[in-house]
Parts: C-alpha cells; sequence; structure tokens
C-alpha cells in the first residue's frame, strides 16, 4: 500500500499520479484536480502563486492520509501532490488519487482528503489579478485564506 | 553560551517582516505572549498577522488554550490563515 506525497515546483500530471496508485486489486481510481480559476468576486485572477512550509506539509498531508486509512479500510494507493509556485489559469494545483477495491470509499476518501488539505497544511495561495487588488492593494494581489483552525 | 531559537514566517507574515525567518535569543518562559512580544518588536507590521495566525513549533500546531514555552533550538513558524489546495 503506497502513499506518495509529493510538494514540487514541476507541473503536475494527473494522467502519471492516476498510474502510480493503479493496482491489479483496485476496481475504482478516484482522483480530484485542483485548478486555477479565473475569476474572485468580479476581480480577473492571472495566476494562483503558491507558498509552502515544506517540511510540515508533507507531514501534515502524510498525517491526513493515516488517518484516511484508519476511516476507511478498502484503499489501496493514496498520492497527493501540490504544486508551488506560480499556477496560471487552467493549470493544476493539486491532485489527490486513491485507488481502492470499490468505488465507493474510495470517492468518499478523495472528498475528505481535499477538503481536510484545504484547512489544515501549511500551504497558501496568493492571487494575483490582472487588474489592481481589492481594497486598492498594491501589486494587484492578496494572499487567500480558507477556513482558519479553531 | 547563549542559546537560540528559529522563527519562520510565511505568507502575509513574511510580507510583513520582509524576511522568511529570524534567529531570536532564548531564555527561560517564553510563553506564546512572550513570543508575541518579541516578535511584533523586531517586525511591528506583524501586528494584524499575529492575530490571526497559529504558531507551529517543531512542526506541530500548538493549541491557543495550553500553556507553552519555546525550548533552545525550537524551529517555531507563524502559520497565517492557509489557502492550499
Amino acid at each position: 500500500m503506497k502513499d506518495i506525497v509529493k510538494i514540487t515546483s514541476d507541473i503536475i500530471s494527473l494522467d502519471e499520479i492516476a498510474k502510480a496508485v493503479a493496482d491489479p486489486k483496485a476496481g475504482a481510481i478516484s482522483t480530484f484536480s485542483g485548478t486555477t480559476r479565473d475569476n474572485f468576486e468580479d476581480k480577473e485572477v492571472k495566476t494562483l502563486a503558491y507558498e509552502a512550509y515544506i517540511p510540515m506539509a508533507e507531514k501534515s498531508i502524510q498525517s491526513l492520509i493515516t488517518s484516511a486509512r484508519q476511516k476507511w479500510n478498502d484503499l489501496i494507493h493514496i498520492a497527493i501532490v501540490h504544486k508551488i509556485g506560480d499556477c496560471p489559469v487552467g493549470e493544476t494545483s493539486v491532485v489527490i488519487a486513491v485507488s481502492s477495491g470499490h468505488r465507493v470509499q474510495g470517492l468518499e476518501a478523495v472528498h475528505w482528503l481535499i477538503d481536510e488539505l484545504k484547512v489544515q497544511v501549511p500551504i497558501w495561495k496568493k492571487e494575483v489579478y490582472t487588474n489592481g487588488g481589492p481594497n486598492g492593494t498594491d501589486g494587484g494581489e492578496m494572499w487567500k485564506a480558507n477556513n482558519t483552525l479553531p | 553560551m547563549t542559546q537560540h531559537f528559529k522563527v519562520l514566517y510565511f505568507a502575509s507574515a513574511k510580507d510583513a517582516s520582509k524576511t522568511d525567518g529570524d534567529k531570536f535569543e532564548w531564555s527561560d518562559n517564553i510563553n506564546s505572549e512572550v513570543l508575541t512580544k518579541l516578535l511584533l518588536d523586531r517586525h511591528p507590521d506583524l501586528a494584524p498577522i499575529l492575530k490571526v495566525s497559529m504558531f507551529a513549533v517543531n512542526m506541530e500546531y500548538m493549541d491557543q488554550d495550553l500553556s507553552w514555552t519555546v525550548q533552545p533550538g525550537d524551529e517555531i513558524a507563524i502559520i497565517p490563515p492557509v489557502s492550499g489546495g
């Protein structure tokens, strides 16, 4: 049972990651891809820029994978790959891929993993706008926040 | 021999402090309030960010409700609200 955790500035390939979790015992490979959207409220987004506290992010992602394996017993291989650096519109920032014997648990695990990643893992994204930022911020960019930890 | 601890800044904290890390001299009884004051003395612009950030010590989030003190050699990170994924 492989756990693949990677934080990279290279372009992320969904296909390669799905292949990495393939297994003859798997009846399903469930995946999630996060992609850069071209808008936030009424502003046009040019790119996202991701930053990470890399060793803690890797540790935190591994810990989520361990928890997922405790919650669901039908999971085979799990891969979570997150990009850092620039991620222009249309590009993929994160891929989660899970192989499982049957589809139900794989789909649930992927859903849970991305929701947890978004609130636990020390990774940050900055939105860079094409025309001036919100509230007249300089440089036309803003650090985003998902839900804060309790 | 003076002992030290390290503080790392990320995202908006890095923008505010204009550095990605600092070294501080260690002393006894640096709890989260004392640490906050040390950080603000060095980087006053961190104030609004510290209000909404967590501390991580040696890559573990620190529970705001539990008391803790900095140990020599600790790696402390200012974790502003995260936005991965």
